[in-house]
């Protein structure tokens, strides 16, 4: 009983609306929840060590740096660096100042960080006065090219690479410079101090043991599985600026119009047939069938819906990634919003289900 | 003509009172009728004498206020309504005023759909399906959608729906009201056929003097009481 044209593409636009606003709410969402913890899933270590209660990992607490042998010594432990995040202060040509945070090590390449680089090398970041930035610097502090020179506390360093997608859930850029020198561009804070401790495991070896182990020889420092310090810089942002509950209210207000949308314009089509469903109650059928009537229009108006609103975000991507916006749609998410589009249909289809299971036959043969 | 088999049908002392306002109306007062098989009985009365309530007793669509109704040779319960749905689902056929088709679903699948109803599934639906509409004539039309058809052409798929499951008592209010003269005609000779080939009871509302002539007994319905008329061809 789907041939009711209009109102049916008026079911399926209002599904598809309420599908890609919560596409694009949750896809930007994850995007910039990703940012806050990318470095901590891109970093190839099994344990992080931080100082007591560090919140995220842009907010490093400097400890003493030699921890790192007794991390080292621990049995199930393959190796152990030090690793400093800090946040420097950077001259721009302009005279002004901005933030970067910077990321210290003494061997990138063993850690696999930065993860992509867009031009130069991390060869270069031992030699001499050097660091690599990302290429969201950008936006903050300017074009600048690979041979520039910056100013990091004061310090003129060159830049020798650009690094692609490190950021940070505050769009603060990423910078890489050597571990000393990053040490020596604020001693009074860092001079033989670290800020965390990077751990790979030997094969086989029990990541909650090695942990434990470490953990008794550092009483002062916190140690985490690489997922739950990632967890713990996600959850950190997500308390204190509210975004969770703004993502709760955009989802739920996005879901709500779908629902309503559809149940009214359902409901319209189905009591235009009543008469019809009347019929079929005449002839004997039972709720049954009608259930699978109603069901099998609610059905098909989440697929196109869903169909249409899909593309439409995919369609919106180009333009949000212009935007230096990131909108992360995998095929998990993509299923859970499914089953929810189809789900809520099947919700807003109950008010016409209710309505028509109490119509009465014999409605069949009023004129 | 008197029947000789045991009816269908058997209705007793069915009133039927609706609430209306602070009153009541009794659109229905203590009718008795029994339908045999292979019976033709013509249902008149003036506008709003009750024929379409009784209709929908009788078709098991509506619970009577008081009475007692035997569906062959059974008693039913009117107050449960999944029995009455039982006995409309396996012996009962309707043909209303309007076509009621489903829009949706083309001349054929109009006629299967019912069959599914009824509890015939697949490719035997399909087949009976096709067999009903080619009972009425319709062949070269049976994937049309009913907004394609025209009247007269309707009313025969909704015949054709009336008759699938094999049902042993069909039902029809002014089933020639909508259409011409010519297009009536031919569906009055597709419900004689009906009742006379199928031997099935078969009662018709109507207000069209043609239906008298095929007609075994005639009914008059008045202010909501039932009486026979004499001779039913006058
Ligand atoms: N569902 C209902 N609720 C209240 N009153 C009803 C209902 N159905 C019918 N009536 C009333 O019962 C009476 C008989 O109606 P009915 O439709 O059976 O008459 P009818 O003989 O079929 O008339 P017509 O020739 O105009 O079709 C009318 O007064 C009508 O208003
Ligand atoms: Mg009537």
């Amino acid at each position: 009983m789907a041939r009711d044209k209009p109102r049916f593409a008026a079911t399926v636009l209002g599904v598809a609306f309420a599908v890609a606003l919560v596409l694009i709410q949750m896809g930007l969402f994850r995007g910039i929840l990703q940012n806050a913890s990318i470095s901590v899933e891109k970093a190839r270590a099994d344990l992080w060590v931080t100082s007591r209660n560090t919140a995220n990992v842009d907010y490093g607490q400097p400890f003493p740096a030699s921890y790192v042998n007794r991390v080292r010594s621990t049995p199930g432990v393959l190796r152990a660096d030090n690793l400093i995040v800090w946040i420097v202060r950077v001259g721009l040509p302009s005279g002004s100042t901005e933030l970067a945070i910077a990321y210290g090590l003494e061997d990138f390449l063993r850690w696999g960080l930065p993860w992509s680089l867009s031009e130069g090398g991390v060869e270069d970041l031992r030699r001499g006065n050097n660091a690599v930035l990302d290429e969201s610097a950008q936006t903050r502090f300017g074009a600048f090219n690979v041979g520039d020179h910056r100013e990091f506390q004061g310090r003129r360093l060159k830049i020798v690479g650009k690094a692609r997608g490190a950021l940070s859930f505050t769009t603060t850029p990423v910078a890489f410079i050597d571990y000393h020198l990053l040490q020596s561009l604020d001693p009074m804070n860092l001079s033989g101090r670290t800020t965390y401790i990077l751990v790979r495991l030997e094969p086989g070896a029990d990541p909650s043991a090695v942990r434990a182990e470490i953990q008794r020889r550092l009483p002062h420092n916190d140690v985490y599985l690489s997922h739950e310090w990632a967890e713990r810089s996600r959850a950190y942002w997500l308390d204190t600026t509210g975004l969770g509950l703004n993502m709760f209210v955009t989802v739920f207000l996005g879901c709500l119009v779908g629902v309503v949308v559809v149940a009214q314009t359902l409901f319209t089509s189905t009591m235009s047939h009543q008469r019809e469903f009347a019929v079929v109650k005449a002839i004997g059928g039972g709720n049954a069938e009608i259930y699978g009537i109603i069901v099998r229009q609610a059905t098909l108006a989440a697929l196109l819906g869903f169909s249409l609103g899909g593309l439409a975000t995919l369609a919106a991507r180009p333009m949000v990634s212009d935007l230096g916006l990131k909108m992360i749609l995998d095929g998990q998410f993509l299923a859970v919003v499914l089953a929810g589009t189809v789900g809520l249909c099947l919700l807003a289809s109950s008010v016409s289900y209710r309505r028509i299971s109490r119509l009465d036959p014999a409605v069949a043969f009023r004129a | 003509m008197i029947p000789v088999d045991p009816p269908v049908l058997r209705a007793e002392g069915i009133h039927k009172i609706f609430p209306h306002g602070r009153s009541q109306i009794c659109a229905v007062r203590n009718v008795s009728i029994a339908l045999a098989p292979g019976e033709i009985v013509v249902l008149e009365g003036p506008s709003g004498s009750g024929k379409t309530t009784l209709l929908s007793i009788l078709g098991c669509l509506l619970s009577p206020t008081s009475g007692r109704i035997h569906f062959n040779g059974q008693a039913l319960d009117p107050r449960d309504p999944g029995r009455l749905a039982q006995v409309r689902r396996q012996a009962i056929g309707f043909v209303f005023q309007q076509h009621n088709l489903f829009d949706a679903l083309t001349a054929v699948e109009n006629v299967e759909y019912a069959l599914n109803i009824r509890g015939q599934r697949g490719r035997a639906a399909r087949r009976e399906a096709d067999a009903l509409i080619e009972k009425v004539g319709l062949s070269h039309r049976r994937n049309a959608f009913p907004s394609d058809l025209s009247g007269g052409e309707q009313q025969r798929v909704s015949v054709a729906r009336a008759l699938s499951g094999d049902p042993l008592l069909v039902l029809a209010d002014e089933p020639t009201a909508s259409l011409d003269w010519q297009a009536g005609e031919q569906i009055l000779g597709l419900l004689q056929a009906v009742a006379r080939q199928g031997g099935r009871a078969l009662m018709i509302v109507t207000h069209d003097p043609r239906v008298r002539l095929v007609a075994d007994r005639r009914l008059i319905l008045c202010d909501g009481e039932l009486s026979e008329a004499s001779e039913p061809g006058a």
